[in-house]
């Protein structure tokens, strides 16, 4: 979406700052009759953690990825976009562009902390919170706000209290619809706050190009630009018998989102299908036994996890990403359901022996467990007194749980995990 | 080498094979078949490293002996739609072979240097004792249902064979939740004090060949430290046994006594019944529970997102008590689709979660054991 937006400011002739002063008038307008979705994104979400995390980085051009996303920049800080950085980017650009850049590796599990809190804030305003990534979402507030009133004022209270409890910061969106409120709080960004009224949703569409509505691809753009169609504005003209013909069901579709009309609801997510961890490793994989030792702690990873929620799962997929780009993903659903990291290990290491581990080099591992069963389930005997030593692993991951709420994750580890010190082959 | 061979032949060997070849390319030579021609008998052989097979084709056209090594799935494949009767296999330079039907269709197929295919059959191990067909086809049918597949349980991943008194085998399976047991008469004893552990594959490979084989009536076995060498007809097929300790399954077997209960129950009826619980329970693996209740057996399941099934059973025989367990269903189902005759349940009446036998009606070599479930 930064990209769409340099877009948007050099079509329009404008400036950044003008662009934002524009965005500040409809803000100002639109505030007599706001829409009630609300689309909330932080602002350089992993770049914004790693400063809040060492603040000495603060105002440097700090870029996250590159080396476990195999040469991406994942996030780059506001300072990092002025030289030209922009997610996506081949890292060796990035560095070309801004020699003098903060190069860091992504911390996926510190992003999910932060992410867990600010989801929770969300819910404080509305059980309808549709997650679009780590970091984005939409709410419906419509009717929160005889509670905590009206939207504005809602996105303005999310705002602060992200900043309090976690001291980033977000942009947001508020409009009448999913795909408006998404653009609105895009344009806004860093730290905006953009209102857009429903009548106001024409004008506010009116210049911008095409491209950002959702569905529309280089293909679609090809063909609109013969008809001089460039803005959304010139879309919404266009006859929507035209784009039926040539588009069908999605030619309507667009028809009515160039007319402000996304009739497509926020749905809540309600319950997680499946929990999985995955790790791409920064030198690829040659032999079994590292490969079993990343999948003994993505094992243990997975079944923290699992307890946390209170879940055993049944079912055990191991995905093996090689080195040529190629995938394979293997799974095994069992009698009984789990939550033991050592018995996740020995199901995906199981899988593990019918991939091409040894032969092929691996860059890419990972372990998901779906079909849960919560606990207070029917549970089924074992023939062989099994249920003496599940006892026992029980009270031992429960202790293990409680160190690593207490000291941190990772700080008790299966010995074949501990590394000798000044080695450290995993990001 | 140069062969010319009846398709037929050809194809029987190759198609026995398919089951064991890996498909993935862990080592290329165990993707491949061996063809063997010696004097007028040509061999097809094919091994995992767990599983050996090799069928001997007799009264062959060998015009030159030789071994070769191909794919075994595409040269099965091209066996397969070749048009003629006869096939010409010749072995050229360079491990090329090319595969003639007729005049006008040649194939040529890079091999691999057949040096490199393992030697599985050991030598030193023919002393072999015979076992009747039917009656280890037979074995394999009433237990094979219950044999662990959880690879992470080596010990439980197939059948285990034993000698027991009266020179009876004894054959037992399990996946940990429930036990299969069947002694019966099928020939000599077996020379291994401790028994034997036949992994899974290996049985689904051996009952497919011993059903094909259908004028064959005896198995010859050859076991030897950690392996079974098993002649059926013109098909050798050798196995590596899991060298494990089989569980101490003897302690489970529950006793008779005062406390338990047994139950004769028509076997076309329960069996259509749990067919209809299972539509339920399947979902989630929810527990079916058996109420008996004077001389009804009522069954109840329930699933949390779907509903639940309650049916009534009417018994012949009377229960001067009344008790309730749950277990899988399926694991009763499986007993029902193995045995052919109506089943006697007997269950301990004075202690919950205790094991659950199931036999049919008037047979005392064939015991199933169910462990129950916990609501």
């Amino acid at each position: 979406m930064y990209i769409a937006k340099e877009i948007y400011c050099s079509l329009t002739g404008l400036t950044r700052i003008v662009h934002a002063k524009m965005m500040n008038n409809i803000t100002m307008e639109s505030r007599k009759k706001p829409g009630n979705i609300i689309h909330l994104d932080m602002d350089a979400f992993y770049a914004s953690v790693e400063v809040l995390d060492n603040p000495s980085l603060k105002g440097k051009p700090v870029i996250v990825g590159g080396r476990v996303q195999r040469g991406v920049v994942s996030a780059a800080s506001y300072t990092a976009r002025f030289f030209g950085v922009h997610s996506a980017q081949p890292i060796a650009v990035a560095k070309r562009l801004c020699p003098d850049g903060v190069f860091l590796p992504v911390r996926m599990d510190r992003y999910r902390e932060i992410s867990r809190q600010i989801f929770e804030i969300f819910h404080r305003f509305t059980p309808l919170v549709e997650p679009l990534s780590i970091d984005e979402a939409f709410l419906d507030v419509t009717d929160s706000t005889r509670l905590f009133g009206d939207p504005e004022k809602i996105a303005l209270n999310i705002k602060n209290l992200i900043r309090a409890e976690t001291g980033l910061t977000a942009s947001a969106g508020v409009a009448p619809s999913k795909f408006v409120a998404k653009i609105a709080s895009d344009l806004g960004k860093p730290d905006g706050l953009t209102v857009v009224s429903p009548e106001q949703v024409r004008q506010f569409l009116e210049p911008l190009p095409i491209n950002l509505l959702w569905g529309v691809g280089n293909k679609t753009r090809e063909y609109l630009a013969l008809l001089s169609v460039r803005t959304i504005g010139d879309l919404s003209r266009l006859p929507a018998e035209i784009l039926r013909r040539k588009f069908g069901k999605h030619g309507v579709h667009l028809h009515l989102l160039s007319n402000g009309v996304d009739r497509r609801n926020v749905v809540p997510v309600i319950k997680a299908k499946s929990i999985g961890h995955e790790e791409t490793f920064m030198e690829d994989i040659l032999d079994i036994e590292t490969a079993e030792k990343e999948l003994l702690s993505l094992a243990m990873k997975v079944a923290q996890r699992l307890r946390k929620k209170g879940l055993k799962a049944r079912t055990i997929s191991l995905k093996v990403k090689y080195n040529d780009f190629t995938r394979i993903t293997r799974s095994v659903t069992l009698m009984k359901a789990i939550d033991d990291g050592g018995e996740i290990f020995r199901n995906s290491s199981a899988l593990l022996k019918k991939s091409d581990t040894g032969i092929k080099a691996i860059r890419l591992l990972g372990i998901s467990v779906c079909l849960f069963e919560s606990q207070n389930r029917a549970k089924q005997l074992s023939l062989f007194d099994q249920d003496a030593v599940s006892t026992k692993k029980r009270e031992l991951n429960r202790a293990l749980d409680f160190l690593s709420d207490k000291y941190g994750p990772e700080k008790v580890l299966p010995g074949t995990l501990v590394k000798p010190p000044g080695q450290n082959r995993r990001l | 080498m140069k062969i010319i061979i009846e398709k037929k032949f050809l194809l029987e060997a190759l198609s026995r094979i398919q089951g064991i070849v890996e498909k993935t390319s862990i080592k290329p030579i165990t993707a491949n078949a061996l063809i063997k021609a010696e004097k007028s008998s040509v061999s097809v052989s094919a091994t995992n490293l767990q599983i050996g097979m090799t069928s001997f084709c007799e009264n062959i056209n060998v015009i030159e002996e030789g071994i070769i090594s191909i794919n075994a799935r595409k040269i099965f494949e091209i066996v397969k739609e070749l048009p003629e009767k006869y096939i010409t296999i010749t072995e050229r330079d360079n491990y090329r072979i090319k595969i003639e039907s007729g005049e006008d269709l040649k194939f040529n197929i890079l091999g691999l240097p057949p040096e490199d295919f393992p030697n599985y059959i050991k030598e030193e191990e023919k002393e072999f004792i015979k076992w009747e067909k039917e009656k280890i086809v037979n074995f394999i049918k009433l237990t094979s249902f219950s044999m662990s597949k959880d690879e992470t349980n080596p010990n439980i991943c197939g059948v285990f064979i034993e000698n027991i008194e009266n020179s009876l085998i004894r054959i037992v399976t399990t996946d940990g939740y429930r036990i299969s047991i069947v002694d019966d008469i099928l020939g000599e004893k077996i020379k291994k004090e401790k028994g034997i552990i036949i992994p899974y594959k290996a049985v689904f490979e051996l009952n497919k060949i011993m059903i094909e084989k259908e004028d064959e009536k005896t198995v010859y076995l050859a076991i030897s430290k950690n392996s079974l060498l098993v002649k059926i007809g013109d098909v050798e097929v050798f196995i590596r046994l899991i060298e494990k300790q089989f569980p101490e399954y003897k302690m489970i077997i529950p006793g008779d006594g005062k406390k338990t209960a047994k139950t004769k129950i028509e076997k076309n009826s329960l069996k259509a019944t749990l067919r209809r619980m299972s539509i339920i329970s399947s979902v989630n693996n929810s527990p079916v529970i058996f109420s008996f209740r004077g001389n009804n057996l009522e069954l109840f399941t329930e699933d949390s997102e779907l509903g639940s099934v309650k049916e009534k059973l009417n018994l012949k025989k009377n229960n001067d008590k009344n008790f309730d367990f749950c277990i899988n269903c399926h694991y009763l189902l499986d007993i029902l689709n193995a045995v052919d005759k109506d089943v006697v349940i007997e269950f301990n009446t004075e202690e919950e979660n205790k094991p659950i036998v199931v036999r049919p009606y008037d047979d005392e070599k064939i015991k199933y054991i169910i462990m129950p479930m916990i609501v």
